[in-house]
């Protein structure tokens, strides 16, 4: 055997190893890239599952705090509940206002009741000065009725009745002097507690509709607070929304990549197929070309080219 | 009542990011496979507009547009393809098939919900 003979053998030798390798090796390297493509797409899915349930969790709390703030459906929320607690806490300190009112114009009643008393008390007076008057009159007529004798006795006998009448009327004038002073008294007590339970009643309305301003004023706080709160929140999801937009547009890389692999692992089943046959390889150019024709994608037509293939962006809508 | 739109892609992680964008925006959507699946899918439905990819198993794109302009109840329906060909003879078949837009993946949600807002079908 000479030399020439030696090497054309050992060319053989390899291009059968180099073909029992391709044969082996190719239908290993077409299921790795098929494993990864279906493994990247699995994942790609749970993940944009992941930020579908987050951008709704997003949303219906935001939506939460919204209607908590400005109310569902034109319900109103805090702003509305806040106008309404307003009207009705006034409601209370205008009828607080209206009850002390109404204790005032009594009391001012019971002050005007003990200057009738006091006249009430001058009266009776007056009545026992005519009976002391009158009782005077009747004892003058008694003594004329005396001088006169027998002829006075009829006049006696009147004088003596009216003399009478004029003790019991000073009795009774005294009397109604008595029970004026008493009720002008009891009314002049009744006064004083008035005045008294009045100044009580005005401290605790005044109190009280100063509580009830703090409250407001508490509770008008919070509700700024925590529409500021929902304002911040509004403005965070949007921001969130728009990173979740972008991750979105990034995700879609996965349908790329799918697309690209699927091609290298279609052509190397192609050339297992070529190798376990019994035709001939077809030309490197004809493969090539061939190979060119599957492309779906700008950087794979770039890196046939030789060209740099840098990725994709995000692109306009052309409109027919 | 919300209007309904037809997603055609077969890449499952496409058919969720576009059926995200359009549940957002208060889409309906169904979804299918590839062209032969939608069409299945389309019989006694109401559908406003139709994405389809261009690139599918069974049936592509152009052919279930194709197919789709066939049906009388769908030949007014507007078509957005959505695909990674950007080559201008892929665009010249859609358009020839009756698509009415052609967009580029990747795209942007809020560029995808305007072109089918102005779009749908009332």
């Amino acid at each position: 055997m000479n030399t020439q003979a030696l090497g054309s053998n050992t060319a053989l030798e390899a291009e059968s190893n180099i073909d029992a390798l391709c044969r082996n090796v190719l239908p290993l390297w077409a299921k790795q890239v098929d494993a990864v493509r279906g493994q990247t797409e699995e994942a790609t899915v749970a993940l944009t599952g992941r930020f579908a349930r987050l951008v709704e969790r997003l949303e219906a709390a935001v939506a939460a705090s919204t209607n908590t703030t400005n109310g569902a459906q034109g319900g109103g929320g805090m702003q509305r509940l806040l106008g309404d607690s307003e009207q009705e806490l006034q409601s209370v300190v205008a009828a607080l206002r209206s009850l002390l009112e109404t204790k005032e114009n009594m009391l001012a009643e019971v002050v005007r009741l003990s200057q009738f008393t006091k006249e009430l008390e001058q009266m009776a007076a007056e009545v026992a000065a005519l009976a002391a008057q009158t009782k005077m009159l009747a004892l003058n007529a008694a003594i004329e009725a005396a001088r006169v004798g027998e002829a006075g006795r009829g006049f006696a006998v009147v004088a003596d009745e009216v003399r009478s009448l004029s003790l019991r009327s000073g009795e009774t004038g005294n009397h109604i002097r008595e029970k004026a002073i008493a009720i002008g008294q009891a009314i002049g007590s009744v006064q004083k507690v008035s005045q008294d339970v009045a100044q009580r009643d005005q401290q605790a309305s005044a109190e009280a509709e100063r509580k009830i301003h703090r409250v407001l004023d508490d509770f008008r706080g919070a509700a700024e607070q925590l529409t500021r709160s929902s304002t911040i929140l509004q403005q965070e999801s949007m921001g969130i929304r728009d990173e979740i937009a972008d991750v979105l547009v990034n995700l879609q890389f996965q349908d790329r990549v799918s697309q690209i692999l699927a091609h290298v692992g279609a052509d190397m089943d192609k050339l297992h197929a070529h190798l376990g046959g019994d035709c001939p390889l077809p030309d490197p150019a004809a493969w090539l070309e061939a190979l060119a024709e599957t492309y779906t994608t700008a950087e794979q037509r770039n890196i046939h080219a030789g060209v740099d293939p840098a990725a994709q962006q995000a692109s306009d809508i052309t409109f027919f | 009542m919300p209007k309904t739109v037809m997603i055609v892609d077969d890449s499952a992680s496409l058919r969720q990011v576009v059926s995200i964008a359009l549940k957002g925006a208060g889409y309906d959507v169904l979804e299918a496979s590839d062209g032969q699946d939608a069409l299945a899918k389309l019989t006694g439905q109401k559908v406003h507009l139709v994405i389809s990819d261009v690139n599918m198993p069974n049936m592509d794109g152009i052919t279930f547009v194709k197919n789709l302009k066939q049906l009388p109840e769908y030949k007014f329906t507007p078509v957005i393809m959505l695909t990674t060909e950007s080559q201008e003879g892929k665009k010249a078949e859609g358009q020839a098939a009756g698509a009415k837009a052609w967009v580029v993946k990747p795209f942007q949600p809020a560029q995808m919900l305007a072109a089918v807002g102005k779009l749908i079908l009332p």
